[in-house]
């Protein structure tokens, strides 16, 4: 099935691609300091994928991100988050307890496990959205088909 | 030992993540497997807890090690921890039930709901519940679909009730949160008196909002509709944790949030006697008239839970006894009732009660297990439902209450007429299906040990009752101390 857009929104979206996931990693990382997030850059991250899907057409973005990768990621982001939980447990404080140095306040590198455990579940939440949205395209496709 | 709370709702989740990263790979098919094992060590460490609960501590865990206002607590007390037992033994069963028939992502759901049902009875921070009260109802949306395309309705039926319950509960914790400035319960039960003084109304709006929210999700009477759908369709194992342990859940908030937290002046004992006296009574009458085995089971539940309403709503410390027994009674009877029905329709592949006429169709073990869970559910003496129906009937009587006592052992009749006619179905010698030779499918031995357990259990505690209220009574104290 060819599903391709006009030529000026496959460039635009293609240039805005980078810029999206640099700005969803901005909001990852100072998340801690400024307004955003884990959930919030994840979402960013998600959404770029979907921009990308929507622009260029569901095999070229399938074939690059595929569902089974995201899916592993997601996993992994899940896994990672609980795993520095326990390791806060193993090193003698509380579950999530922190273990890091507390760093300068306003600085990136502070507020302990925050940007750590803000980066996986910036991770968690972009593989998440986006394979949501693989499920509904995929659905959407299987309607049109039938 | 101090980090256990954490491990026993942490444990779960961590594995249901493992698991939907193994069920991608090639090592598929230990998912059930794995599952059972945390699970099993859940269980284990939950029990582990107990001696140090039933000798009447509390053990309180804080997270991040941020102390009790800023971070996020949990808190294990007698009455949650009767409740995370009742979790812990439904959901380990269930996990054995259907380590044959699934695999996959459905352990890693399951496992998810245990998480969550878990952290709800755990949590000392109200945001906190209403986030594990979520993964929890999630989690339980999906699992209702089966094989049959009927399911998905149920599932769709449950989930928009489910969100609007979640919705308004949500909404009354935003209030809470906007008059009160804290999530945490043992603030909140010091800052709600004082609120009470001066806006009485936004605490009557948030009572309102926390009660019909409560009320959807334990099945009560005007909102129950997804409980027939979803019990009746969902698969086995599930119908065992949505009827024994999902619909508890309500009820547990219920007394967390109403008895143990927030006691204002407003009496609330007579909306919930009579709340529950209108959902046993029809549920009852509903439950009579069902053909499907398993709609009947769901019915027989709403008119259950009617009943462990009714000995909250007495008010007096036996009625609190006597609705806790039957919760736990409840959630082990309800558990073998559904267990020995999915049999007998997997075994026959039929689910009218009607068509289960005829001896020699169904196997003679679930046949038994379900007249036995049948009888103790009626309240017959040496099972443990009798001891439970007893407790509550006596608490009406001290209460001068001779109405509600003698509609409860009239619903015990009704109760009788609807289960004794499966029972006599079952147990009929039908001449056409006799020369109709039908080979019925063989049941694997590890779904009997299953229905044993519930049914040692119900014999247990019927002919041991002061073991079952010795558990129950670090619960009871914490309300009636």
């Amino acid at each position: 099935m060819r599903r391709q857009e006009t030529k000026i929104v496959r460039n635009v979206a293609r240039k805005l691609f980078p810029v999206l996931v640099l700005f969803a990693f901005y909001l990852i990382i100072y998340g801690h300091i400024s307004p955003g997030g884990g959930f919030q850059g994840g979402v960013v991250l998600g959404s770029s994928l979907i921009l990308l899907y929507l622009s260029e057409g569901p095999e070229r973005v399938e074939k690059k991100f595929k569902n089974s990768q995201l899916a592993i990621l997601e996993a992994i982001g899940v896994l990672t988050f609980v795993g520095i939980g326990f390791l806060g447990i193993i090193l003698g404080k509380h579950f999530l307890g922190n273990f890091l140095p507390i760093g300068r306040v306003g600085m990136v590198p502070s507020a302990g496990l925050v940007l750590l455990l803000n980066l996986f579940i910036g991770t968690k939440v972009g593989a998440g959205i986006s394979l949501i949205f693989y499920a509904l395209m995929k659905f959407d496709r299987r309607a049109q088909g039938e | 030992m101090s980090n256990f709370p954490i491990l026993i709702v942490a444990l779960p989740l961590c594995f249901a993540f493992f698991i939907s990263l193994l069920s991608l790979t090639k090592l598929n098919r230990f998912c059930g497997h794995l599952a059972l094992l945390s699970v099993g060590v859940s269980f284990v460490l939950t029990l582990c807890l107990g001696p140090r609960i039933l000798a009447g501590e509390k053990i309180a865990y804080s997270l991040g090690n941020w102390p009790a206002p800023l971070g996020i607590n949990l808190l294990v007390d007698g009455l949650s921890y009767l409740l995370s037992l009742i979790f812990g033994l439904l959901v380990l069963l269930s996990v054995i039930y259907s380590l044959e028939d699934h695999k996959g992502k459905y352990f890693s759901l399951v496992l998810i709901l245990y998480a969550g049902m878990n952290g709800v009875v755990f949590t000392r921070d109200l945001f906190n519940l209403y986030v594990f009260w979520e993964i929890l109802s999630i989690s339980a949306y999906i699992l209702v679909v089966s094989p049959q395309p009927a399911s998905l309705r149920a599932s769709l039926l449950y989930l928009f009730l489910g969100s609007l319950a979640t919705a308004l509960f949500l909404l009354g914790v935003g209030i809470i949160y906007a008059l009160a400035g804290t999530f945490d319960m043992d603030a909140l039960a010091r800052e709600i008196p004082v609120i009470w003084r001066t806006q009485p109304l936004a605490i009557l709006l948030v009572g309102a909002l926390f009660l019909v929210s409560l009320g959807i999700k334990s099945g009560l009477f005007p909102m129950y509709v997804w409980v027939p759908e979803a019990h009746s369709l969902a698969p086995t194992p599930i119908s065992v944790l949505l009827s024994g342990a999902v619909l508890k859940i309500g009820i547990y908030i219920f007394i967390r949030l109403f008895l143990t937290l927030f006691r204002t002046e407003v009496s609330l004992e007579g909306l919930i006697l009579y709340w529950g006296l209108i959902s046993m009574v029809f549920g009852g009458c509903l439950a009579l008239v069902q053909e499907d085995l398993k709609r009947m089971l769901a019915y027989s539940s709403i008119n259950q839970v009617g009943l462990i309403l009714i000995g909250i709503g007495l008010g007096t410390k036996l009625g609190m006894e006597g609705s806790l027994y039957h919760l736990f009674n409840h959630a082990l009877i309800k558990g073998s009732l559904f267990f020995s029905a999915g049999m007998i329709i997997e075994s026959t592949g039929k689910r009218r009660i009607r068509e289960l006429k005829g001896n020699g169709i169904v196997p003679f073990f679930p046949r038994f297990s379900f007249l036995m869970g049948a009888l103790a559910i009626i309240g017959v003496p040496p099972l443990n439902g009798f001891i439970s129906k007893w407790l509550i009937c006596r608490a009406a009587v001290e209460r001068g209450n001779l109405i509600v006592a003698a509609l409860i052992l009239i619903f015990g009749i009704v109760a009788a007429v609807y289960y004794l006619k499966v029972v006599q179905n079952l147990f009929s010698v039908a001449k056409m299906c006799q020369t109709e030779k039908r080979q019925s499918s063989s049941i694997p031995w590890i779904k009997y040990t299953c229905l044993g357990t519930l049914l040692g259990g119900s014999l247990v505690f019927g002919l041991l009752p002061s073991q079952g209220l010795y558990l129950i009574r670090e619960a009871v104290a914490l309300i009636f101390p």
